[in-house]
């Protein structure tokens, strides 16, 4: 049996999902950093 | 607490015969909503076919209590809208009366309601889809325990778009997978009251009876957190 | 890290989390991909699986992490863990339609069909929509205060789905493969266990990366409102001191 097609299909769908989401965050966090206060930007470490 | 809650059904119900919504709105859109299935199997072959019309037979049960999401989302809808105006939900909560017996008023008068419109339109439903009847008791039964369920359900979500710019889209987005169990019990035990094949017999009314309480206790539970406003 | 040195919301446990997950991707696609042999009756597509099941564990990890976290805001009522929920949520929405999709391309070649009427195919569709559906509630436009304790209350309502999801299995027998690790066609063994094994820490990493990041966006969103509060109570305070003056 070779199903390569749904395989690949599979694979980069869920890559294609959490990298764009990642991407996302990543960039609104830039981007919110920027606009926020310096003495308001504390992460909990 | 009792007395409380009956006090607050009855003011809903009171609300309810004076404006006449459920009666004069929601019942004629269920039925037309029944009827509108029929347009989907195609009347044409509903004449013609036999295969069609016992296919729309086999699914009545589920095609009903789709209809009936369709009534408890407009009758939560309305349960809270009657709050929104006027701050009548600031005086509900001011007039000392606790949460939970706000929640159980509100379930009380929803859980008739929906018991009403269930009986009108379960018995054009008969008619229309040509059902037989196998088990009265336990259609009664899946009738009062699906109402009181889909009622503690409702009244709950309810509570927690309440004050939305868009209470009823998101009432629906958020009503509809969480009452999707409630249809599923119900559309077997009253496929099962109707056409007789009794494999798990009475196991989905039960199952109707344990959500019912599970989801009123839950209610009795939470309602207060939905209920504060600062 | 001095506050003006942050430009985003990266900091060293994120660094350290992003490069392992770097890491271990090309080990976790050469073996998922290539050296895990394909399976004796599923062929080639069993290799969905290093995507599917750890994206189900990631799911099911960030909706009970929305169920503790809310009900850890209704007994401590702390920002933090409301933002934690909305946060998790988030993730676990997004695995969730991983989870789905990788689902359907599995069993589109395994079963011969992208969807099958099984419990807990339709349940786990349900459990998406009601999560969409809590996302929804925390946009809702009203007093901040409110709006987290009603999404509290519906984080810990909306964990029922996943328990359905779960047990949906054992309540309607169906076609879906048993719990992977205890039953059902595909014996996790030799390279497979060693591929689900990266499978899975490639996943959980990544989604921890997420909702770290995801939780400091919704911080710094909380803080922007907090900014627009004080300078709204400011200019209050200057209209009334100009207009109290007879």
């Amino acid at each position: 049996m070779n199903n390569w097609e749904f395989v690949i299909a599979g694979y980069l769908g869920a890559a294609v999902g959490i990298g764009s989401y990642a991407v996302w965050v990543i960039r609104r966090g830039r981007r919110l950093t920027q606009k926020v206060p310096v003495e308001r930007r504390r992460f909990l470490d | 607490m009792l007395s409380d809650a009956w006090r607050i059904a009855v003011k809903d119900l009171t609300i309810e015969l004076r404006t006449r919504l459920l009666l004069a709105q929601v019942a004629p859109f269920s039925l037309i909503v029944l009827i509108l299935f029929g347009f989907a199997v195609s009347p044409d072959l509903l004449v013609e076919s036999e295969a069609a019309r016992s296919l729309i037979t086999q699914v009545a049960p589920g095609l009903f209590w789709v209809t009936i999401l369709f009534v408890c989302l407009f009758t939560i809808n309305r349960s809270f809208s009657i709050e929104a105006r006027n701050g009548a939900m600031t005086s509900l909560k001011l007039s000392a009366v606790d949460a939970s017996a706000i929640y159980l008023g509100k379930v009380l008068a929803a859980v008739f309601q929906l018991f009403v419109l269930q009986v009108f339109l379960g018995t054009v439903a008969f008619a229309l889809y040509r059902l037989p009847l196998a088990d009265f008791g336990m259609l009664f039964v899946t009738a009062i325990a699906a109402s009181v369920a889909l009622a503690a359900i409702g009244v709950l979500y309810g509570a927690v778009s309440f004050g939305s710019q868009t209470p009823e889209t998101l009432n629906a987005l958020l009503l509809l997978p969480a009452v999707s169990p409630v249809m599923l019990a119900a559309t077997r035990s009253s496929e099962i009251a109707t056409f007789g094949e009794n494999s798990v017999a009475w196991g989905w009314a039960l199952l109707l009876i344990g959500m019912a309480a599970f989801y009123i206790s839950v209610g009795v539970l939470m309602f207060e957190s939905l209920l504060e406003d600062s | 890290m001095k506050s003006a040195e942050i430009t985003s919301t990266k900091s060293k446990t994120t660094t350290v989390i992003g490069y392992l997950v770097v890491a271990m991707l090309p080990i976790y696609l050469a073996f998922g991909l290539a050296v895990a042999e394909p399976h004796s009756e599923q062929g080639e597509s069993v290799r969905l699986l290093f995507v599917h099941v750890p994206s189900v564990l990631v799911t099911y990890s960030a909706f009970l992490v929305v169920l503790f976290s809310s009900a850890m805001y209704l007994r401590k009522k702390t920002p933090y863990w409301d933002l934690l929920a909305g946060a998790s949520a988030e993730v676990g929405v997004v695995f969730c339609a991983v989870l789905l999709f990788s689902g359907a391309v599995w069993g589109r070649p395994t079963w011969g069909t992208y969807w099958e009427w099984d419990p807990r195919m339709t349940s786990t569709a349900v459990m998406f929509i009601s999560y969409l559906g809590y996302l929804a509630v925390r946009r809702m436009d009203l007093n901040p205060t409110v709006r987290s304790r009603r999404a509290a209350v519906l984080g810990i309502l909306s964990f029922v789905n996943v328990i359905v999801v779960h047990y949906s299995i054992d309540w309607w027998r169906s076609l879906h493969q048993g719990r992977t690790f205890d039953q059902g066609n595909v014996q996790i063994e030799g390279w497979y266990l060693f591929s689900f094994s990266l499978g899975l820490a490639v996943f959980t990493l990544s989604g921890l990366w997420l909702l770290i990041h995801r939780f400091r966006t919704l911080y710094l969103e909380r803080q922007l409102d907090l900014v627009d509060l004080d300078s709204a109570i400011a200019e209050r305070k200057s209209e009334a001191k100009t207009k109290v003056s007879p």
